[in-house]
């Protein structure tokens, strides 16, 4: 069981007995007034969503899904492609699907694809990723200046703002959870 | 946004922002005739309130060494009591500038532990304590170098220009509710409309180019505060909004032992019936009572005055350890 302090962005829970993702999460309270848990909820199979609010001492369910460890193949018009590496069974899953999370698969990347009731509706990517720049305009030598940003395209297609230094070919962190840079790993 | 992102922490900026908001503080209360005080931080009372979750200090052996405060507020009418006794009554008043620790509070306006002043004005009322914030704030902003090409003292805050002259908005919070909540506040509202409505119809919706002071509580949600002698089902209690954000809390002080005793008990009943571990009634604290003169509290966030002045939608911005 959760409680309402569990509750965060990401976080599955059931309700009548379907799947949810929280989308949006605010903690609000008043200083004389009571802790409020405001949730944009999503549901898992039909992206039906919709704004709840929790107390202090509510109680979810976690969601009831099953976590099997994939590897992407490819994604073609039908979707994207996975495989269990223990069974080479296969499973498909639609863009809608897959979300954001598009914008961080490579090839051969292993991930988790959740099940509810044998049916793949949703996959869990790890926290950190490393991808390499594909596209960027040179930065400008000797600005130091913190917090200047430029865009950079990935291998993913993925485009987000990191610090002048980077260039192409560099090879980034990136956290699957924002979508932002973390830092410049080594070069592959 | 990047708000996580620690290559643009600036943590000088922050060390000498926070030196200058506690020194512009202390020589505002000093120069208005008031005297600093530090209550412990670690208390054996402390006052039952339904809402706010208090932390427990505990041996290594798991027994109980007393409560971490949510506020000095105990303490610092105490000390009022007492000095009232004893006819020391040439000073203005006492404020504290400490930590507090209220448990289960975590977002982008709400620390654990977090930087608390809290001033009592002997002899004052809660419309005094608006007219003193307004002196604070406009200090504050000064020393901030925050004044446009009039001297007027102002807060660029996330894209807003906030006029910090006098007088700030005073809106009556049944006004509030009528006008952006739709709906008529009575004695006793029903606790989860009035807070849902109050932080996302009232608080989003508030005036952004000048502070908001918000008064006349209902009385259910003012515990330690004197009831309005026109209108019993309304507490003197005064919260202050800049940009949406609570940055104070205040009331005319209740005086009268025997009605506070009653309010906490209620207070207990009400921590009971959540099935909450209520403290004990605070005896210290109400024997002395009966001494308080008329005075009137003002609580207020450092942190998110912080924020404010500097211009940072997160608190753990201007945290020395985020």
């Amino acid at each position: 069981m959760y409680d309402s302090s569990d509750l965060r962005k990401g976080l599955k829970i059931q309700i009548d007995g379907e799947p949810y993702i929280i989308t949006e999460f605010q903690f609000s309270k008043p200083g004389k007034g009571q802790a409020l848990y405001r949730c944009k909820l999503k549901n898992m199979i039909t992206g039906y969503t919709m704004d709840r609010t929790y107390r202090s001492g509510d109680k979810f369910e976690p969601a009831n899904l099953e976590e099997v460890h994939m590897q992407y193949l490819y994604k073609d018009g039908e979707g994207y492609h996975f495989m269990n590496m223990e069974t080479y069974d296969q499973v498909t899953l639609t863009e809608e699907q897959v979300g954001e999370a598009k914008n961080f698969l490579l090839d051969n990347m292993e991930v988790d694809v959740l099940f509810f009731k044998g049916m793949p509706i949703d996959i869990s990517l790890p926290t950190f990723v490393e991808l390499k720049v594909v596209e960027a305009l040179p930065g400008v030598k000797g600005d130091t200046a913190t917090g200047a940003t430029k865009p950079v395209t990935l291998e993913t297609g993925y485009t987000l703002q990191v610090p002048l230094f980077v260039e192409e070919g560099d090879v980034l962190k990136v956290d699957t959870r924002t979508g932002e840079y973390v830092e410049r790993v080594n070069k592959r | 946004m990047h708000d996580d992102h620690k290559e643009d922490f600036n943590l000088l900026e922050v060390l000498k922002k926070r030196d200058l908001i506690y020194r512009i503080i202390r020589a505002f209360f000093h120069e208005e005739g008031f005297l600093e005080v530090q209550s412990p931080l670690l208390v054996d009372e402390i006052a039952p309130e339904e809402n706010i979750n208090y932390l427990c200090a505990i041996n290594e052996k798991g027994q109980e060494q007393g409560k971490l405060i949510t506020s000095p507020e105990l303490y610092l009418k105490r000390i009022i009591s007492r000095l009232n006794k004893s006819n020391c009554q040439n000073i203005k008043g006492i404020f504290q500038l400490s930590p507090v620790f209220r448990a289960d509070e975590y977002s982008r306006v709400h620390l654990t532990e977090f930087t608390l002043l809290e001033w009592y004005s002997i002899g004052k009322n809660y419309k005094d304590l608006m007219d003193e914030c307004e002196r604070l704030l406009a200090s504050c902003a000064r020393a901030f170098n925050l004044v446009d090409q009039n001297n007027n003292p102002y807060i660029p805050y996330q894209g807003y220009k906030i006029d910090i002259s006098s007088p700030f908005i005073r809106l009556k919070l049944k006004d509030a509710f009528l006008k952006y909540a739709g709906w008529q506040l009575n004695k006793n509202p029903d606790p989860l409309k009035f807070d849902i409505d109050l932080v996302s119809k009232i608080e989003p919706n508030l005036p952004k180019n000048k502070p908001v002071f918000l008064y006349d509580w209902p009385s259910s949600m003012a515990s330690l505060s004197k009831l309005k002698n026109s209108d019993p089902c309304y507490a003197e209690r005064v919260e202050l909004y800049i940009a949406g954000i609570e940055l104070a809390n205040g009331f005319s002080e209740l005086t009268d032992p025997g009605e506070q005793k009653n309010r906490f008990l209620e207070e207990i009943k009400k921590m009971k019936q959540k099935g909450r571990k209520p403290p004990a009634l605070p005896k210290k604290f109400l024997n002395e009572l009966k001494n308080m003169p008329q005075c009137a509290g003002m609580a207020l966030g450092v942190d998110r005055l912080l924020m404010l002045l500097m211009d940072q939608n997160n608190i753990n911005r201007v945290s020395l350890t985020p």
